[in-house]
């Protein structure tokens, strides 16, 4: 019974360690476009107005500040001609709430944790070479 | 046993599969409008006024049996007397500059204003709007588009959220699904309102404070204070109160600012000047809800799961309102502040000011003597 225990205790320590170690290494996203294989980086589209909508996406450990890095970043590569402003609409972390599990013995705790973290925001370049639009809009409906 | 286990997993896997999901949104239909035309429109009474989110840790100690059960409680309670006792006092504050009355009061006049403007256009408009408390008159209310409210203070109070679900119901023209199903038609989409929408409103979000020594002795100085009881006194050694104080400083001496943390100061900044901001925000947004509703009304477009968000207004200010258009939410707008900077979390609960269910409390008192 005892020899039982101190396995099974120590297989649960195994997997503490284990789950622990998963937390620490969390590596930083990879700047690069989010595709079938790549969950996090960014996306963007061209909208009628002329400007684009970019959305990052990253791990549930990743910073505002980190979003805000990539987001800046590929504004910049969308406008080489420089930006004429920027606005970031949405800020979201998506959490996930565990009920407090049953724990034979003990008492359970419950838990949040971010699965992911999103921003999304509009990007308005400067006119000039423009990457991603290539027709212009001009505002009011004149042409 | 595993001939009556194995069955029952395959249909329960099965069960999950089927589901096809489809936006929460339902346009009306061209038919529908023409035969809707003058509707009743009825504001449901808010009755949590600006709630503060929080969140509750659950605990279970049902593992132990009936003394971890016991345990389980007592711990809960600890763990969660300082947020809710927090959130509580935040509600209570709020609804001294920002009452329910008014939010509740301030849409119908805000939708009065916008249904009166449209009342000589074409399809569905509204000549007659209402303001109908639940408690008082219970049950879906039918050939009525109903606007249900929500107003929450985020868990930093650093953002005020307003949600608005408009429905339409009527015992005349059953909703048909406009979508079609590889199987069968899924049962939510057999039964339910003919028209559907959200409409999500999110303030301008207030700077998250960095955690400063300053910023520190003020925070346990405001958790002495708030610990007082009405003649300043602090909380005697060896009761519940006292261990909840000091509990509150122990984690107010860490390095981390919790949302729950922030929110004492961020509370404060949206009460100055008697609550002018909350007021601004709760004006713009009821005018957001109004405009938008008595347009989408009218449109029968059928929003689909693969979409692309509409960017629909870019105020002076860069406020955008979006038509979103991809996923469970497509069809839905939202008004978002520009430049957001920080995340905004809404726990898993609320808590709702004492003076707000006093009053829910009187109005349903008062409701069957008004019924006479």
């Amino acid at each position: 019974m005892t020899s039982w225990r101190s396995r099974a205790g120590l297989g649960v320590g195994l997997a503490a360690t284990l789950l622990l170690q998963g937390c620490v290494t969390a590596t930083p996203a990879i700047y690069g476009p989010i595709g079938p294989e790549v969950p996090y980086g960014y996306k963007d589209r061209p909208n009628p107005d002329g400007g684009h909508t970019v959305l990052v996406i990253m791990a549930g450990h990743a910073t505002a500040a980190e979003l805000r890095g990539f987001f800046e970043r590929r504004a910049a590569e969308l406008c080489p001609a420089g930006l004429e402003r920027t606005n970031i609409f949405r800020v979201q972390a998506n959490e996930y709430y565990a009920a407090a599990p049953y724990v034979y013995g003990s008492t359970g705790v419950g838990s949040r944790s971010r699965m992911g973290v999103e921003l999304e925001g509009y990007v308005y370049c400067k006119a000039g070479p423009d990457v991603a639009t290539p027709k212009t809009v001009v505002e009011g409906g004149a042409s | 046993m595993r001939k009556v286990l194995a069955p029952l997993l395959c249909l329960s896997m099965a069960a999950c599969a089927t589901v096809e999901p489809v936006p929460a949104a339902r346009p009306l239909s061209q038919a529908s409008i023409a035969t809707m035309g003058p509707t009743k429109l009825s504001v449901t009474g808010n009755e949590t006024g600006v709630a503060k989110a929080w969140f509750y840790t659950e605990v279970n100690g049902g593992g132990a049996g009936l003394v971890g059960a016991i345990a389980g409680a007592i711990a809960a309670a600890i763990i969660n007397a300082a947020p809710s006792a927090r959130a509580h006092k935040q509600a209570n504050e709020v609804a001294e500059v920002q009452t329910v009355e008014t939010l509740n009061t301030g849409l119908v006049a805000e939708l009065k204003e916008e249904a009166a403007a449209g009342l000589s256009g074409p399809g569905v408009t509204f000549p007659n709007v209402v303001l109908t408390y639940k408690s008082a008159t219970p049950g879906a209310l039918d050939d009525t588009v109903e606007v249900v409210t929500s107003y929450t203070l985020s868990e930093d109070s650093s953002v005020l959220r307003i949600v608005a679900v408009a429905t339409y119901n009527s015992a005349a023209i059953p909703y048909k699904t406009p979508y079609t199903f590889t199987k069968a038609v899924p049962k939510s989409e057999t039964k339910g309102p003919l028209y559907r929408n959200t409409f999500t409103y999110y303030s301008i979000p207030l700077p998250v404070p960095t955690l400063t020594p300053e910023l520190r002795e003020r925070l346990i100085a405001n958790i002495r204070e708030s610990a007082m009881d009405a003649s300043g006194a602090l909380p005697l050694e060896d009761t519940a109160e006292y261990r909840t104080m000091q509990r509150e400083i122990e984690l107010a001496n860490d390095d981390k600012l919790t949302p729950n943390e922030t929110s004492l100061f961020l509370t404060r900044e949206w009460l100055s000047d008697n609550g002018a901001m909350i007021k601004a925000e709760v004006q713009r947004a009821q005018d957001f809800v109004a405009r938008y509703l008595i347009l989408d009304i009218n449109r029968t477009a059928i929003p689909s799961l693969t979409g692309e968000d509409e960017l629909l207004e870019t105020a002076t200010d860069q406020r955008t309102v979006r038509r979103l258009g991809k996923g469970y939410e497509a069809g839905s707008y939202v008004s978002s502040a520009a430049n957001v900077i920080s995340f905004a979390t809404y726990g898993n609960t609320v808590a709702i000011a004492k003076s707000t269910v006093t009053y829910i409390k009187g109005i349903k008192a008062a409701a069957p003597k008004a019924a006479k």
